[in-house]
């Protein structure tokens, strides 16, 4: 079923669109939670918890364009948020991956509080990424957005798993650059 | 903020940029299923090549020096005391027959890469290189197209021994795909995978720091006969070559040591 009528179907309120979602986009939804959880019924909680979620903001929201993002969007904020508090003690080896090459985009990182407004970041992330190529920006969002590990990505694209880590590598390091010509204090 | 702060800030990108990746890789997959029915006549035209190659390299006892830069059918051990000014002197008969059974008994031995990789550079500790670059740059005899940026003095130092004009020697059109310095995981992956003895260098050359650069690039020729057939023709295609720089102790510069 095509997104719009989905998205139709939540704004009737129609359980229907649980069902559909979840054939349409409950694997990769899966997909992403399990890239952060690396727990089988934890992603299955998360991507149940996503319908609800969805349930719950369609309306106001009207992602007819949209619906996969959207519903992906939920599913990771989920999973960190399910992530931070099972392991508040003990941190999991993907996510701890993950945030550790994440911080390599970050010109001095501390732990003092962030100095830049959320809107402001999200503003000069979205703008750092519109300055990518096209295959730079999927292979950087497939790692840290999906989650997925280094092969996956060489997968999804086809290409070999040093270029993608090497991608990688330039595109962390042109974030930082940004950050630092931009003079933006993460 | 921390790592863990920026990746859970991630998640609110511009929903574009998410369902983006799904429309990529689905084109992507859908590009392999098409390109899976060429595969056969693909390799039909590398049989043949191959074969045509074979009989260049046992007729010509010697050729221009880029064709070490830039054939991957000769599997030549370059090493060499080259500098930035141009590419590896070949050594006599280093393209000859023997080169083949050279290789193949190369790759039943082992490589060694623990010394080279114990002086291998941290990349990330150099400046970005922002100097203005051409994307297309025409030279009288050449043309080579960057299809990528370069991020560093060692991408740099590579990029510069296509653009350096030996009047008279070839013709060509150069176009680099991409140009990157490997990281240690991927040395040591390929040291072991091709049997290369980068250790070597190491001793050889006193080497303080050692790099190696990947360069993937499409050689086409635009002329047939270059300089009066001193110089054999460098087949047409698209080559994986591995430039491997060094820094001699006491000298500031990098220079190319070797190219495989």
């Amino acid at each position: 079923m095509e997104d719009g009528r989905i998205v139709e179907l939540y704004l009737n309120k129609e359980e229907q669109a649980l069902t559909e979602s979840a054939q349409k986009y409950g694997r990769k939804l899966r997909g992403i939670a399990y890239g952060i959880l690396r727990n089988f019924s934890d992603a299955e909680e998360c991507e149940n918890d996503t319908y609800l979620s969805a349930w719950n903001s369609i309306p106001p929201h009207e992602p007819r364009n949209y619906l996969f993002a959207f519903l992906g969007k939920i599913t990771r904020n989920l999973s960190i948020n399910l992530y931070n508090k099972h392991h508040t003690q003990k941190r999991y080896g993907q996510v701890v991956e993950l945030t550790q090459e994440m911080e390599a985009c970050i010109p001095s990182p501390s732990d003092a509080p962030c100095m830049i407004e959320d809107d402001d970041l999200m503003e000069a992330i979205n703008a750092f990424l519109s300055l990518l190529s096209k295959e730079e920006r999927s292979v950087f969002v497939a790692r840290y957005w999906y989650g997925d590990s280094v092969k996956e990505v060489a997968q999804r694209f086809v290409i070999s798993e040093s270029k993608t880590k090497s991608m990688l590598m330039r595109t962390r390091n042109k974030m930082r650059k940004y950050f630092q010509d931009k003079e933006i204090k993460l | 903020m921390r790592g863990k702060d920026l990746f859970e800030k991630f998640t609110n990108i511009k929903e574009e940029y998410i369902q983006e990746v799904e429309t990529e890789s689905e084109r992507i997959a859908n590009s392999g299923k098409q390109s899976k029915g060429n595969k056969i006549a693909e390799l039909r035209k590398w049989t043949a090549l191959a074969a045509c190659i074979l009989g260049l390299l046992v007729i010509v006892p010697f050729a221009g020096d880029l064709f070490i830069g830039l054939n991957e059918s000769s599997s030549m051990d370059s090493t060499t005391t080259t500098t930035t000014e141009g590419l590896p002197e070949p050594e006599d008969g280093a393209l000859e027959e023997s080169a083949l059974e050279e290789s193949a008994e190369e790759s039943l031995e082992e490589g060694s890469s623990s010394e080279f990789l114990g002086m291998y550079v941290d990349i990330s500790t150099f400046p970005i290189y922002d100097a203005d670059v051409e994307m297309e740059l025409m030279l009288e005899d050449r043309a080579v197209i960057l299809e990528t940026f370069l991020d560093n003095e060692l991408e740099s130092l590579v990029y510069d021994i296509f653009t350096n004009s030996e009047a008279d020697e070839y013709l060509c059109t150069s176009t680099i795909h991409d140009i990157r310095v490997l990281t240690e995981e991927e040395v040591e992956e390929l040291a072991s995978e091709k049997a290369w003895d980068l250790d070597a260098y190491v001793s050889d050359e006193n080497l303080e720091q050692a790099a190696i650069v990947l360069v993937d690039v499409t050689w086409e020729e635009t002329h047939g006969e270059i300089g009066g057939g001193t110089y054999e023709y460098i087949p047409e295609g698209r080559y994986e070559k591995y430039f491997i720089l060094g820094q001699v102790e006491g000298r500031d510069m990098f220079e190319v040591w070797g190219v495989r």
